[in-house]
């Protein structure tokens, strides 16, 4: 029973209008931003610059502790302190006791006084371009990392969440062009560790999960209002099938079907690995297939779990509400972390570059761990959901058993 | 296994409303009416016997099948909602298809049975239309394909003549009829003509409480002899509907076709006639004291 | 003009009222995730376009909803003669709520010191909830979904931040600072587009 009814309801999602808005949808975002990809050909010494080859991956502490401190004071100075706690600009007003504890922390960094940085800072920028350079600030002697990491701690504190000055931002905010040595050793990552497939199925996974993390919300929730809306509900609820086949075989279909275009599209970089026939590649066939059941799909588990549970617990659009609002918070707050290696607990993880295998092995167990917990997530969804079905069907639940015989004539003798 | 429905003591409330109090029936073979007003029960307790509601108190089996087992007796019973439609941009063949997968029919018995009831309920030319082109009566009569689609032992069917035409519903009842003949099938309405033409055994159900139990002759006979019909002005009318049970009336222009029940002859005018059920059902529900507007 | 108004009371009690409150949820709970004091005058243009507007998508899309149901429908139809009259009366509503949302949440902002030319932004912010109301609202008559009516403002939203205005042109969503003239476009398209939705629901039914 249960493998019929997966194939009928496939059958109607393939005959449904929204489900191919949701294909259009990927092929359109798929070709707006992935449509011209360029695979990366080797660095070539004595290239103008090489900002094509991502950013320089061994940041000594030295870089932290400048690049940071400068930040600050800059902020300090303009009394124009900023936070992201979800991807927009918050700006933090401080009182008197609270800039002067800043004003403090700076003069521990760099021996500079309050008084002093408006100099500091014009000296700074009669030898550097103000548009293109970040301003960096000579630190004290024998300042250590950590004792900078405690002072930062405390700025953090001070400001709130989303601030720049926890170690994981003040790291994430040094981004240092690579030098041809630097280029070669990314792209050596690159092309033997990540098999090149792979970078680019990431960069694909990146990308298809900004759309993949509320389109598959639109098509689910229209296939649970469905039977509402066609009044069929009673005739289903009726019959002798289990709830958890009903509801386990339209999960299952939903699933399959918005995975089945994501598969298609996820071969087209592989394809093109293949077609650019760099030499000394060790080559990653099946990349594709990986990253599409361990990056996506649990993502698009969960999020199709969220469609059919609130769909069937409310019967509204409500469903469409929380995704959206979810996949919102999930795109601000990745904004920070765009160039991969932080995926932290985020339903849409950024990886926005075919570069930083580094970054990708540090932060693969809290990837893992990230996939599990939405794919466990999702299937604890799916049982509540045949819970409530079920309770449903027993007439528990439901708004309105029966429509009110009020638009009904009166007794008719 | 019996093919019998046993209601005992069954208890069904919404919140403060009691919407069966205390049903006790037994349903045999065959076509059982169900009749009330609107509101007065049929729905719930007939969805209690379809498991689509779960019951206060009270013991109820299908064919010796406690209604909690609600799984083995969803395999048994067919359904009818009152209000139903099925995915319109379907086809009445694929409909019926896809329903039939979720009573756990095989290919083979899809095959075999598709085909036939729609035979049996006249659509077969319509097998490939979609659901939304069908009309009122098209869409009842692939409501009961779809409810024995299955072959259940057990057919009930909530209000199936509402909105049909004349025609239609005289076609639809002898269907229901030929349908009745090895299961039971039960069927409620609030149109006294349903249950007259077609249901041996009635129940008459107001209020959450059954009024009566029997058949259709026991029916009339509590206004057997009784039944009286006179042609009065309207200043008249008043006058006896103080004094008698008043059944039906029709407007005539300045005079009203009335009928009565009355234990004695009433006026010279009056001209005894046959009971009919509408009588007999019209008298148990002034009998109840339930007001109703004639 | 009491028909009219008993439109708008039936509309407030059964419907709009949810959708308001959802709206006002929205703007009331934006300190939790962005900053609406001393901001620049692009930061003040970015929550404006990327976030205030969206009521236009909760306020607008649902003005059919209560005809979802076909036989509440016919109950409708026979009680009003003049469908259209009743749709243009929910969407003056629905027009009449994001202009005061907006305005109050414009009103916050300048009070807390962020940097616009307040008549500008405020038609600028309106432009674009109309636009995307106009979006949804045909989107759903087309359809005859709600969920699609829903699903294509949205997508233009997306589009509008992914595709940027290179790529969209007079019709960019957020072109509050890039290109003003792009607000007359989408107020022109938005507008065109509710009517025609409106049309084109009228006649499915």
């Amino acid at each position: 029973m249960f493998i019929t009814l997966f194939r009928k309801e496939c059958a109607q999602t393939a005959k449904s209008l929204i489900y191919w808005l949701y294909v259009a949808c990927l092929v359109l975002f798929f070709n707006s931003q992935l449509g011209n990809m360029h695979i990366l050909t080797p660095p070539q010494e004595g290239q103008a610059d090489y900002l094509d080859y991502g950013y320089q991956t061994d940041i000594t502490e030295q870089d932290i502790m400048e690049t940071g401190t400068g930040s600050l004071v800059w902020a300090h100075y303009y009394d124009n302190y900023f936070t992201y706690p979800v991807g927009f600009a918050k700006s933090v007003s401080l009182d008197g006791e609270e800039k002067e504890e800043i004003g403090d922390i700076i003069y521990d960094l760099t021996g500079l006084k309050p008084e002093d940085l408006e100099a500091d800072i014009a000296a700074f920028f009669e030898t550097h371009d103000i548009q293109t350079t970040q301003y960096e600030v000579k630190l004290k002697e024998g300042l250590t990392y950590d004792k900078f990491l405690s002072e930062m701690e405390r700025v953090a504190e001070i400001l709130g969440p989303g601030s720049g000055y926890t170690e994981e931002m003040l790291r994430a905010n040094v981004q240092i062009p690579v030098d041809y040595e630097g280029a070669a050793a990314n792209y050596r990552d690159l092309t033997e560790k990540d098999g090149l497939t792979g970078g680019y199925t990431r960069l694909f996974c990146d990308y298809m999960g900004v759309v993949l993390g509320i389109l598959p919300v639109f098509v689910t929730a229209t296939r649970m209002l469905r039977d509402k809306r066609s009044r069929m509900q009673e005739l289903i609820y009726a019959r002798r099938v289990p709830s958890g086949t009903v509801m386990g075989s339209r999960y299952l279909a939903l699933v399959c079907m918005h995975m089945l275009p994501v598969v298609v599209l996820s071969v087209i970089p592989t394809v093109n690995c293949i077609r650019a026939g760099i030499e000394g590649v060790n080559l990653d066939y099946l990349a594709w297939l990986k990253y599409d059941l361990g990056w996506l799909l649990p993502m698009v588990m969960a999020v199709v779990s969220v469609g059919i549970f609130c769909t069937e617990l409310t019967e509204t659009a409500l469903a469409v509400l929380v995704q959206a609002a979810w996949w919102f918070v999930s795109l601000m707050t990745g904004g920070t972390s765009m160039y991969g290696g932080r995926y932290g607990w985020n339903l849409v993880p950024r990886h926005n570059t075919e570069l930083n295998y580094a970054g990708f092995e540090e932060g693969f167990r809290q990837l893992a761990a990230n996939r599990i917990f939405y794919t466990v997530l999702a299937l604890v969804l799916l049982a509540l959901t045949i819970l409530v079905y079920e309770r449903k069907r027993k007439g528990h639940l439901r708004r309105n058993g029966k429509i009110s015989g009020n638009h009904k004539s009166a007794v008719q003798a | 296994m019996k093919t019998e429905i046993v209601i005992r003591n069954l208890s069904k409330s919404y919140g403060k409303k009691q919407a069966l109090k205390n049903v006790d029936l037994r349903i045999g073979k065959g076509m059982f009416g169900l009749l009330g007003r609107n509101g007065a029960g049929k729905t719930t307790l007939m969805k209690v016997l379809s498991t689509l509601l779960e019951k206060d108190s009270g013991k109820v089996k299908v064919c010796g099948i406690p209604v909690e087992h609600a799984s083995e007796i969803r395999k048994i019973t067919g359904y009818l909602p009152q209000e139903f439609s099925m995915y319109p941009n379907m086809k009445v063949r694929e409909a019926l298809d896809y329903l039939g997968v979720l009573s756990g029919l095989t290919k083979a018995q899809r095959r075999e049975r598709i085909p036939m009831l729609l035979e049996r309920v006249n659509l077969t030319e319509k097998a490939g239309t979609k659901v939304k082109a069908l009309s009122g009566g098209m869409k009842r009569r692939l409501g009961i394909a779809q409810a024995i689609l299955h072959d259940p032992k057990v057919l009930i069917v909530d209000e199936p003549t509402a909105g049909l035409d004349p025609e239609e519903r005289v076609r639809f009842r002898n269907l229901l009829s030929e349908i009745a003949e090895d299961r039971i099938v039960i069927l409620s309405t609030h149109i006294v003509g349903d249950v007259e033409a077609t249901c041996e055994e009635i129940a008459v159900i107001d209020q959450g409480r059954i009024l009566f139990r029997g058949t259709v002759e026991e029916l009339l006979s509590l206004v057997e002899g009784r039944v009286y019909r006179a042609e009065v002005s309207r200043k008249e009318l008043n006058r006896i509907r103080s004094s008698y049970n008043v059944t039906s009336m029709i407007t005539l222009g300045n005079n009203v076709k009335v009928r009565f029940l009355a234990d004695t002859e009433p006026f010279s005018t009056a001209q005894h006639c046959d009971a009919g059920v509408e009588d007999a059902y019209m008298y148990l529900m002034q009998r109840e004291g339930a007001p109703l507007c004639l | 003009m009491e028909k009219y108004l008993e439109i708008t009371k039936v509309q407030f009690r059964h419907n709009a009222w949810q959708h308001l409150l959802l709206s006002v949820l929205l703007l009331a709970g934006s300190p939790l995730v962005l900053g609406i004091s001393n901001l620049d005058a692009s930061q003040s243009a970015k929550v404006l376009e990327t976030y205030v507007a969206l009521v236009g998508i909760l306020l607008f899309v649902p003005v059919f909803l209560p005809e979802q149901d076909r036989d509440l429908w016919d109950v409708v139809k026979a009680r009003y003669t003049k469908m259209t009259a009743v749709y243009l009366t929910r969407i003056l509503l629905s027009l009449l709520f994001s202009a005061l949302l907006t305005l109050i949440f414009l009103l916050v902002m300048r009070a807390g010191d962020c940097e616009m030319e307040p008549v500008k932004y405020y038609f600028g912010t309106m432009a674009e909830v109309i636009a995307f109301g106009g979006l949804g609202v045909f989107a759903y008559a087309v359809s005859d979904n709600l969920i699609v009516g829903y699903m294509i403002p949205l997508g233009y939203y997306v589009a509008g931040i992914s595709a940027g205005y290179r790529y969209m042109k007079k019709l960019y969503p957020f072109g509050m600072l890039t290109d003003y003239e792009t607000k007359y476009w989408i107020l022109g398209a938005g507008i065109v587009l509710m009517v025609c939705g409106v049309l084109v629901f009228r006649r499915r039914r």
